[in-house]
């Protein structure tokens, strides 16, 4: 025992404190160049852009996957230390989702009786969901490899936290194509979406987590 | 462990991220004396094992050191490692305690017990069962044949991390597929 304490003093080199945002902040913006050419070269920018800047939803569709993704990002930095305090950070993530939900909710209520499945069921479910949750993968990716030079003690949770930033970040470069504008929508699907990274997360993470 | 003694051991550690190994030294001396107070009282049916993972946490504590973040309390971060540790030992624990059992008939009927286990050992999954250092500093030095030192640069951490490292991984490669078993029949 004292021989391995003498090894590792032996090893011992400076080993800086990096905080979170500069561990995963730039393998973060690197996967987004992934999605972020998809939306610009492939699906095209959403063609009424200027119009539907003006409008509230638009924003919506940008701000609430932001919110998930800062919210979970707070969590991930926690999650990503042993022994600090979980912090509130996945609370604000699932409010922000609930909030969303609810609103999509009334907002489906308001609407008269035979216009609601066409709100919901927008032309674009599919794509929306496909491209969601093929637009995660970098984003995950990119997390796990930065994630694995920390100590995350609870891999399965920092897992789902890390699932939800990069389905959140997904949503928000996928809201820059998406013509949908019914909340319902974006309460559903953007969100089942997002949970389907999420839980991708979760599920893979406490295999690639170990140490 | 009183408020002012976590204050000492946050400065030191600090000190220690910082290269210093003095510090470092100490940090590792009461770390371990904490480590094998939790250990030995947790795994008292089996000294050896918290041994073990007295030893585990301490490398841990080592390749990690820089998750340390001094604005929160010395102790939670070791106890956080250790149970992490405790946990893994655990999970590791009910796979051997099943799987030695279910093959213990099949091997008794070969003529060559060693060669009969050996020949069920599937390497790869055995390493894919250790953490990934050890699997790693194993896989580099025993089944592709590099140097300590040529390792040691390709992981980058330091050589006798890897020694360290290659050393604890065979022990507990050992362990997982019960070789004590095979050794004394």
């Amino acid at each position: 025992m004292t021989r391995l304490i003498d090894d590792l003093v032996d090893a011992l080199e400076p080993a800086p404190v990096r905080p979170a945002l500069a561990v995963f902040g730039a393998p973060l913006a690197l996967a987004s160049l992934l999605p972020l050419a998809v939306v610009a070269f492939v699906y095209g920018l959403r063609p009424d852009m200027g119009t539907a800047m003006a409008g509230p939803v638009f924003w919506v569709k940008l701000a609430v996957p932001g919110i998930v993704a800062a919210g979970a990002g707070i969590a991930l930095a926690r999650l990503s230390r042993p022994g600090a305090p979980p912090g509130p950070g996945l609370a604000i993530a699932i409010l922000a989702m609930l909030g969303l939900l609810a609103a999509g909710l009334i907002g489906l209520a308001l609407l008269p009786g035979e216009l609601r499945v066409p709100a919901l069921m927008g032309p674009s479910l599919q794509k929306c969901l496909v491209s969601i949750s093929v637009f995660g993968v970098p984003f995950l990716a990119a997390g796990f490899w930065a994630m694995r030079r920390l100590a995350p003690v609870q891999p399965r949770l920092a897992g789902f936290a890390l699932g939800l930033v990069a389905g959140g970040l997904a949503a928000a470069v996928y809201a820059l194509s998406c013509g949908e504008d019914a909340l319902a929508f974006i309460a559903s699907w953007y969100q089942l979406g997002m949970l389907i990274v999420a839980s991708a997360g979760a599920l893979i993470a406490p295999r690639l987590l170990r140490w | 462990m009183t408020g002012e003694a976590d204050a000492k051991l946050r400065a030191l550690m600090v000190l220690a991220q910082s290269g210093d190994r003095t510090a470092y030294r100490s940090v590792l001396d009461i770390s371990r004396a904490q480590l094998a107070a939790y250990f030995r009282y947790r795994l008292r049916e089996d000294p050896a094992s918290a041994d073990d993972l007295i030893q585990e946490t301490l490398i841990a504590i080592h390749t990690k050191r820089a998750s340390y973040d001094a604005r929160h309390p010395f102790m939670p971060w070791l106890y956080a490692i250790a149970r992490y540790k405790l946990i893994d030992h655990y999970r590791r624990h009910r796979v051997r305690r099943t799987e030695p059992e279910e093959a213990a008939g099949e091997i008794a009927d070969e003529t060559d017990d060693t060669r009969a286990a050996m020949a069920r050992l599937d390497l790869e999954t055995l390493l894919a069962r250790l953490p990934s250092g050890q699997a790693e500093a194993i896989r580099r030095t025993k089944l592709d044949g590099h140097s300590i030192s040529e390792t040691a640069a390709a992981m980058n951490i330091s050589e006798s991390l890897v020694k360290v490292n290659v050393h604890r991984g065979l022990k507990a490669a050992a362990s997982l597929v019960g070789l004590k078993q095979v050794d004394r029949p």
